[in-house]
């Protein structure tokens, strides 16, 4: 005992005496500007001791401080973002170091992560993969960063509103989709009830923004079920590296043409404050507000439910059912009715002269009449960082967001008070990382149109009172007054609608906010069935680790292994999962194996990952991906990959349990639906065009779905590093595609539909490929074109996939990133256009038009401040356009920004 | 130099900004085309062509005095319209200074009565066969209380005209069509009538009840029911009070019936053994009231079921009005044709003044003349009901 003592006391001083003895603690402090232009001083700049973990980023004024025990002489590396690396030698202790560095033509330096876990130069990635940094989101036209996505080749974004967009690689565009995984800070952004990710609405801060990495294809192998179709990972800025308070003010116009409403104004302020306390603490607070009147959903072109077509009509007929009109979605047959008056002297008539069903929708209401989307959007998030050694950080942060949006998924949902919160725990050192955190929903005062809608015209007259009303109406306008049939519909409404509240009134008011705070299913006093509102608070934890175990295999090969673990606990108090007694819990967990080797010289580089998956309700799935990257010439790479992804049933897929259109169920997949609606027991039939067909459809056990690809790409540089080209194609197949089938219970009288999931047996087979150009032209000139092409075939007539994108789409940009005296000018111009595409949502599908978009700006940048001065617009032409069935047309939306301490 | 190299960057700007310009025309919410919309015929409606004609002066001051002259104006709309002429409604008491002073609910009702909506019959489309066809005009009254079954509907009851057509004319019920297919306007057709067709108010069972000339067929109907639960019905008093229901009744007098009975309780009482004339003088009193339908003493000869028999041959299952019998006799199913399939019916003929039928002979099996329908005080023989229309004849019509 006392031995140990001494031995340890022992061991204790010879560290310190060694310590001490090499201890010749110094300082270097420098500043850092630009060689060129206004020769600005350059903040996060990382200033590197070479060959070892100590280093720091410039601040705010350019300049840097290290303080060690060095041993002189030693070597700097001086790597800023846009700029050439430069490494600089420094013999002793200085506090003035002054260093230049150039700003970097050369195109495909970037370094990017996401690709393989490790840091790799784009060039060199074994698979497609696209980055947009800080200083590209700054000279981009588009007025958010979400926007600048839909720059990149491949790229459909859905715009469901101003602040509600879901971008996309693939196909299956949607505002929910479950096949692309958007992952911010390393955390899951798909809300985990409502499934859709919520990136635009919580997600970062503008300027907390450091850079978006893009994976098109299969991704799963490394990040886990989910991504099939591709995966947008989001970077916020460390407080380390960029330090200060920044802020920015944007202020617009949209609605310039007053076509859809009035002209009005956008506002979105920013603002970030980071600082570092010491060389081991830092924190950073963000926030955003936007606000602005939404663009609007006035879509009132008659929709064909059971054909799935838009047709010609409006309220004149007596079924319609406007896409954006809301209360008139459920096709009543009134035929029985006259019936009643065949044996009546006078009338038989006229009851043989009608045909064998006459359907009749109750009298809806428009967007415009029920919303008024002023949305807002405020975020507020921030981290708290903490060096405990050179090599290990710890890091606490959190995002929260609350808005008000509309967004179009299994139905029109107005977002009031939508709370969303992410929160992390996560320790990063060199080689490992481990991760926990948690999304915690809260869909606040949201509620569902048209189902609001339908159960408000029940509430002011019940259908039971009206149809009668308007039936002996259509009656006497045909035998008294003479009427022809489309004239009587027309006064039977009329006659039928007396009383009919009017928007805006006090009585509308009263009874449209007392039904759309009920919630569904939930029937009160004077709403026996129910409301509109849901109410859904459902939590995502996960936990998630990895290591890289190269510095121990580096002879061998490069091996990296990780793992995770998320549990979804449903809760919606039944309103839209089947979980009226309490709240559902899914479990799943997975783990991951990267092994990467060089051969011939670095010449082939090849990698292989594999990753087990496993969820509660599903059995486990293998998913192996094997990639290579080939060195033709020097920046000059050929990757091929074979990648397998699926993705488990989302959590609605699963359990939702949701009264759709007025008379749909959605339904999950789960045994429990099959039990409770007894669909093998009293069978369900297919349904053809709205009618049953004698077809019995048996409900079986779904399963995940999986996708195995194929994919070439080439990136390259060429002609003297100007020009990079990067290309690829693909090919890929669906196994137990993941669909909905409508069908139909009891349809001799009850005629009960319900949406169910199903996998389908067809081998889907899909393939596209992309181009992009970017040339580098003197005078910080830049020209940009892509060409990308999507398509799924193979499918069977009638199947409904849900691809919705174009076969093809291109995207061509101009911009200059310093002109002028002292380059301050900086300007870009993009133009995109796609194909014209059939869109499939369970609202609502039809062919969308081709779109044109043009987008630009002009910025001055005040170097002093670091700050940069915007005019721009999104769409200047002002050409509206719609991204899904039921959207809204968005036009033009031009601003002006300030942002101060942004580069 | 500079604008040299930036040349090119100026190229690229004009050429996309001229693809722009070329390209960028975005389509939103574009309209569905639908099936062109006929094309409407605004200046010919019936209105404004009845407006312009001069034999129908009368008729457009009563439209446009009660408004309808806008529903007839509708140019999407059919109609058939029966239009009395100057001629008509002066025949029919009705001269313009009559018109103007009838209350305007009223002169609606029988304007309304002349009107079938939803449909443009041309004469040539007027069937010639009987049974007639039942068009309902655009005269309803109320059902309510009539028809308990429908009262959460309350579908109003159609006032129905019977449009018909023989080799020597057309009729509109027992109105002759004077001028077929007068007006052909872009919204229907107009024929020229005779005279005003007036809407009836009462059903069967009230117009008979309001001529004291019935009181024995009531009681006869009366007896006929009275083995069958009260508003049963396959009784008689249900047919008669249906008002859904469309019938001919050939309707006995009080003296008919009297002159049937009393020979024939006369024969009853003789063959039990009263000498003649005592049975003659008995049979007369027992016959002078309706009473005699329920005397106990005559309960076995006047049962139900004879009176039954009896009635159902005086009642025929479509609504048959003078005009649509043939002047030379002949066979017409009745009632009784429901329980004895082939039995011959009824021989009916009718005779004509002019267009007009002012009489009517009907004819049983057992009768050994014709019954002579009496006329209305207007020279008609048929008498209007809501549902259905009787004769008042002279004979009991006996089956064998």
């Amino acid at each position: 005992m006392r031995k140990s003592i001494r031995l340890l006391a022992g061991w204790l001083l010879a560290v310190l005496l060694t310590t001490s003895a090499s201890a010749q603690v110094s300082s270097i402090k420098g500043k850092i500007n630009a060689a060129d232009g206004a020769k600005e001083s350059l903040a996060a700049v990382s200033v590197m001791v070479k060959g070892t973990t100590t280093g720091t980023y410039t601040d705010k004024n350019g300049e840097f401080s290290l303080t060690g025990n060095f041993k002189y002489p030693l070597t700097l590396v001086i790597t800023g973002v846009g700029y050439e690396t430069k490494e600089v030698n420094v013999d002793a202790a200085t506090q003035s170091l002054a260093i230049d560095i150039k700003s970097s033509a050369v195109l495909g330096q970037e370094i990017v992560i996401s690709a393989t876990r490790v840091a790799t130069r784009i060039l060199e990635s074994p698979v497609s993969i696209e980055r947009v940094n800080a200083a590209a989101i700054q000279n981009a036209p588009a007025s958010s960063y979400y926007d600048v996505v839909t720059n990149m080749k491949g790229v459909d974004m859905m715009a469901s509103s101003l602040t509600f967009k879901t971008p996309t690689t693939r196909g299956f565009l949607g505002s929910g989709n479950t096949r692309f995984n958007q992952i911010v800070d390393g955390m899951d952004n798909q809300a985990p009830g409502l499934n859709f990710s919520v990136g635009s609405i919580i997600g970062l801060s503008e300027l907390d923004v450091d850079n978006m990495e893009l994976l098109p294809g299969a991704s799963s192998a490394l990040y886990g079920p989910g991504g099939m179709n591709g995966t947008l990972l989001i970077n916020s800025k460390s407080p380390f590296k960029h330090q200060g308070l920044s802020f920015h003010i944007k202020q617009g116009l949209m609605h310039t043409d007053e076509r859809f409403r009035d002209a009005s104004p956008y506002f979105n302020w920013g603002v970030r404050w980071a600082e570092k306390i010491s060389e081991k603490l830092a924190f950073k607070i963000t926030s955003e507000l936007v606000q602005a009147k939404d663009w609007r959903a006035a879509d009132y072109r008659n929709y064909n439910r059971a054909t799935r077509e838009l047709i010609a009509g409006d309220r004149n007929l007596p079924n319609y059912d406007g896409v954006n009109v809301y209360g008139d979605e459920n096709q009543i047959n009134i035929r029985p009715i006259f019936n009643n008056f065949s044996a009546i002297p006078g009338y038989q008539t006229l009851v043989q002269s009608l045909p064998s069903q006459m359907f009749v929708t109750r009298t809806g209401y428009r967007e415009d009449q029920l919303i008024d989307p002023n949305t807002i959007n405020f975020k507020i998030g921030g981290s708290l960082n903490y060096k405990i050694t050179n090599k290990l950080e710890a890091v606490l942060s959190g995002f929260w967001g609350t808005g008000n949006t509309v967004y179009t998924g299994s139905d029109r949902y107005s977002l009031v008070n939508l709370r969303m919160g992410q929160y992390k725990l996560e320790l990063n050192s060199k080689n490992w990382f481990v991760r926990a955190y948690t999304t915690q929903e809260n869909s606040g005062d949201s509620y569902n149109l048209t189902a609001t809608t339908s159960l408000f015209n029940e509430a002011w007259k019940p259908s039971q009172q009206w149809v009668p009303e308007y039936v002996a109406s259509y009656v006497n306008n045909r035998l008294t007054l003479g009427m022809n049939d489309a004239q009587a519909h027309i006064a039977a409404r009329t006659f039928a609608d007396q009383g009919r509240p009017m928007p805006g009134t006090t009585q509308f008011n009263t009874l449209y906010n007392f039904i759309k705070d009920i919630p569904i299913g939930k029937a009160q006093a004077g709403a026996p069935l129910g409301g509109g509102r849901f109410l859904d608070k459902t939590d995502l934890y996960a936990v998630e680790g990895q290591y890289n175990l190269t510095h121990l295999t580096k002879d061998f090969a490069e091996v990296l292994i990780g793992g995770n673990y998320r549990r979804f606990v449903l809760n919606s108090q039944g309103t839209l999962f089947a979980d009226s007694t309490g709240p559902i819990g899914i479990q799943e967990y997975g783990g991951y194996v990267q092994v990467s080797k060089s051969l011939f010289e670095d010449l082939v580089k090849i990698t292989v990952s594999g990753r087990y998956d496993k969820n509660q309700n599903f059995k486990g799935r293998f998913t192996p991906r094997a990639t290579a990257v080939v060195k033709v010439a020097k920046n000059n790479n050929i990757r091929l990959s074979y990648q397998t992804a699926y993705r488990f049933p989302s959590t609605q897929q699963q359990w939702i349990n949701l009264l759709v259109g007025g008379s749909l169920q959605l339904i999950g997949g789960n045994q429990g639906f099959r039990d409770f609606y007894n669909l093998n027991g009293n069978p369900v039939y297919e349904v053809v065009n709205g009618l049953p067909t004698s077809n019995v459809v048996t409900v079986t056990d779904f399963k995940p779905e999986a996708v195995t690809s194929y994919e070439i790409g080439y990136k390259g540089l060429n002609f003297k590093d100007k020009l990079l080209i990067d290309a690829y194609a693909y090919y890929g197949q669906y196994q137990d595609f993941l669909t909905r089938q409508v069908v139909m219970q009891n349809p001799a009288t009850t005629r009960k539909l319900f949406s169910i999931p199903i996998n389908s047996s067809e081998k889907i087979k899909t393939f596209g490929f992309g181009i992009g150009l970017d040339y580098r032209l003197p005078y910080n000139f830049s020209i940009g074109a892509n060409l990308s092409s999507d398509e799924l075939r193979d499918v069977p007539p009638g199947f409904q996939t849900f691809f919705s994108t174009p076969k093809y789409r291109t995207n061509v940009t101009l911009a200059n990133s310093g002109f002028g005296k002292n380059k301050r000018y900086g300007f870009s111009v993009v133009y995109r256009w796609m194909d014209a595409f059939l869109y499939e949502g369970d609202f609502a599908s039809f062919t969308l038009p081709a779109i044109h978009t043009v987008d630009a700006q002009v910025s001055y940048k005040l170097p002093k401040t670091r700050s940069i001065i915007k005019i721009g617009g999104n769409n200047i032409l002002n050409q509206y356009y719609i991204q899904g069935a039921g959207n809204p047309a968005i036009g033009g939306l031009y601003y002006v920004s300030y942002a101060h301490n942004v580069f | 130099m500079k604008k040299i190299i930036l040349k090119p960057a100026k190229a690229a700007i004009i050429l996309l900004s001229s693809a722009v310009l070329f390209f960028a025309c975005n389509k939103v919410y574009e309209p569905i085309a639908g099936p062109t919309p006929p094309v409407v015929d605004a200046a010919n409606t019936l209105t404004k062509k009845i407006a312009s004609n001069t034999n129908y002066s009368i008729l457009n001051a009563a439209l446009t005095r009660t408004g309808l002259n806008a529903v007839l104006d509708q140019p999407n709309a059919n109609f058939t319209v029966f239009a009395p002429s100057d001629a008509a409604f002066t025949a029919s008491g009705l001269s313009l200074a009559v018109v103007n002073g009838l209350p305007v609910a009223q002169l609606t009702a029988v304007l309304m009565h002349h009107v079938i909506p939803n449909e443009q019959i041309t004469a040539a489309a007027i069937p010639t066969t009987f049974p007639n066809v039942q068009k309902g005009t655009a005269l309803s009254i109320s059902s309510i209380n009539l028809v308990p079954a429908l009262s959460s509907t309350a579908i109003p009851i159609k006032m129905t005209i019977y449009p018909s057509r023989r080799a020597a004319g057309a009729w509109a019920n027992n109105i002759p069509v004077g001028a077929p297919d007068a007006i052909i306007a872009s919204n229907g057709v107009a024929h020229g009538v005779a005279a005003v067709i007036a809407p009836p108010s009462q059903i069967l069972v009230q117009a008979l009840s309001a001529d004291a000339d019935f009181t024995y067929l009531l009681a006869a109907v009366a007896k006929a029911d009275s083995d069958l639960p009260a508003n049963s019905t396959t009784s008689f008093q249900y047919a008669l009070s249906q008002p859904l229901a469309s019938l001919t009744v050939f309707a006995p007098t009080n003296t008919a019936f009297r002159n049937l009975l009393i020979p024939a309780i006369t024969q009853v009482l003789v063959s039990n053994g009263v000498p003649p004339v005592t049975a003659l003088a008995q049979a007369t009193s027992l016959a002078s009231t309706p009473g005699v339908f329920t005397n106990p003493a005559l309960a076995t000869v006047l049962t139900p079921t004879f009176l039954k028999g009896v009635l159902a041959y005086h009642v025929m299952g479509q609504r048959a009005f003078a005009p649509n019998f043939p002047t030379t006799a002949a066979n017409f199913p009745t009632l009784l044709n429901g329980v004895i399939a082939n039995h011959p019916g009824l021989s009916v003929n009718s005779s004509f003044t002019g267009p007009f039928a002012t009489g009517l002979n009907v004819k049983g099996i057992g009768n050994l003349t014709a019954a002579t329908a009496a006329p209305t005080t207007t020279g008609a023989v048929d008498r209007q009901a809501v549902n259905g229309v009787f004769y008042k004849i002279d004979q009991v019509l006996l089956p064998q």
